[in-house]
């Protein structure tokens, strides 16, 4: 079980060269800004094409620039989370919590279920039914995170997810990121510029420079 | 976040300006009003022919909008996210009706669907004996034309102002292309396409250039409120008065209803 990236990425004045190889383990992305580092979750996500070299995954080819050959977003398995602004405004959290397994096909009242018990077990009965706009900052990135383990992704992609948070709330949210990721049998890529997420959530670093 | 408003008076000229800006505009339309007799509106508006103009106004703008929705959406999806050399003279030429004098347009779709030497409307009559022109389905065509505008407008700046994160965490959810649309990007779309619906609709129910040119002035059949105003005019101006007093409430409610989008909210 292995994956390996070894090409780059042109966008317009921006180039990110990388050799990355992972197999099941938490990497932390560190690096200073404006070096590639959300750039290389995308590449990852599939919302961008390499445009030299290759991704492969399991021995499968998921984005070749030789060859063209490009396996979607949507087909990824992946699971992503931003730095803010993750939830979709208009669902509530429940309903947010449950996209990802409609999307996989578990019909409406299942995936209701499953998300409710998520929502019930992380204590947060009573956000259950409302809109990001009434959420903290915290509270959505818990939501978000709760979001981002519910479909058993195979390749997780976090972006600075703690950053927007203030001190306090993160040592808990922490805690619950080792316990989900590790949980996760894949790849877990977790961009940080902190060094408390690195040593405790994380297995490896690399260094984008 | 609000802009922070000046509180200094303006200058005398700028406020003389103003109010005269807002009689010019309310004048006419309180002059409207004072016309119409209250106690016989009523049997005024489904007398025959208004009935009927008002039936047809109805049936054809709200063809003609789905018509402009139906072609509307896609093009303001290509011009607002998709890349090609000329875009801008696409959106010109898109955006053309918006300020063509009305009968000019007229005149140029009946260039384009008249039966005996039009582009496109010789083929059709020939082949299909379809006759689009003094037609129910020409007043359709004349008030998509106009309308169409309108609707791109307000779904290109809607779909330029998503932020397209929103769509790509779709697709990371496992959303397709065809989810990604129905379940986000429409969803967020919403409020700028109904504000494109509304304004396109009212801009075909109000239609009178373009319509009695390509369509005619049959009554019962071409004849929708706007024409039948003109005419009554002249035989019944108080049945005039009363069509123009219910195209002016439709207006109204349709700018009430885009009151945060156009009128800007009390904040």
């Amino acid at each position: 079980m292995t994956l390996r990236l070894d090409g780059s990425v042109n966008l317009g004045a921006f180039t990110l060269k990388c050799e990355i190889a992972s197999e099941n383990e938490i990497i932390a992305i560190t690096g200073s800004n404006g070096v590639g580092k959300t750039t290389l979750l995308r590449v990852l996500a599939g919302l961008v094409k390499l445009t030299s070299g290759a991704l492969v995954i399991d021995d499968q080819i998921i984005d070749d620039a030789e060859t063209d050959e490009f396996v979607p977003a949507h087909q990824r398995n992946v699971s992503m989370v931003f730095q803010n602004e993750t939830l979709l405004p208009f669902l509530t959290v429940r309903d947010n919590i449950a996209f990802p397994l409609r999307m996989s096909g578990v019909n409406r009242n299942r995936s209701h279920e499953i998300a409710q018990k998520a929502i019930s077990s992380h204590g947060i009965s009573n956000l259950a039914n409302l809109l990001p706009r009434d959420l903290s900052g915290g509270q959505s990135q818990r939501v978000a995170l709760i979001r981002a383990f519910i479909g058993a992704p195979k390749i997780v992609l976090l972006d600075e997810p703690l950053s927007a948070l203030d001190e306090n709330a993160r040592p808990e949210l922490r805690n619950f990121l080792r316990e989900q990721l590790s949980a996760v049998v894949g790849y877990k890529f977790f961009v940080t510029h902190d060094r408390q997420d690195v040593e405790k959530i994380c297995d490896r670093e690399i260094h984008l420079n | 976040m609000t802009k922070r408003r000046p509180i200094s008076r303006p200058p005398v000229f700028i406020f003389v300006g103003a109010i005269l800006g807002v009689i010019y505009i309310c004048l006419p339309l309180v002059s409207l009003l004072r016309k119409i007799s209250w106690g016989s509106l009523l049997s005024q508006l489904t007398d025959g022919p208004t009935l009927s103009a008002l039936r047809l106004s109805l049936v054809t703008s709200v063809a003609a909008t789905v018509l402009a929705l139906i072609l509307g959406l896609p093009l303001a999806w290509v011009l607002a996210r998709v890349a090609f050399r000329g875009s801008y003279l696409v959106r010109a030429f898109v955006m053309l009706p918006m300020v063509l004098p009305p009968v000019v347009g007229g005149v140029a779709l009946l260039a384009a669907y008249g039966k005996s030497n039009g582009l496109l409307g010789a083929l059709l009559f020939d082949s299909f004996g379809v006759q689009l022109t003094f037609s129910p389905i020409g007043v359709v065509i004349a008030e998509a034309f106009v309308a169409l505008p309108f609707l791109v407008m307000a779904v290109e700046g809607g779909l330029r102002a998503i932020d397209s994160r929103y769509e790509e965490l779709a697709s990371t959810m496992g959303a397709n292309e065809a989810k990604k649309f129905y379940l986000v990007t429409l969803r967020l779309l919403r409020p700028s396409l109904v504000a494109g619906i509304a304004v396109a609709w009212a801009r075909a129910l109000g239609e009178f250039g373009a319509t009695i040119t390509f369509a005619g002035n049959i009554q019962g059949r071409t004849q929708t409120t706007p024409l039948a105003v003109y005419l009554l005019l002249e035989s019944d101006p108080q049945a005039a008065y009363s069509l123009s007093f219910v195209l002016l409430v439709v207006c109204v409610l349709v700018l009430i209803s885009m009151r945060d989008r156009w009128l800007g909210s009390k904040r």
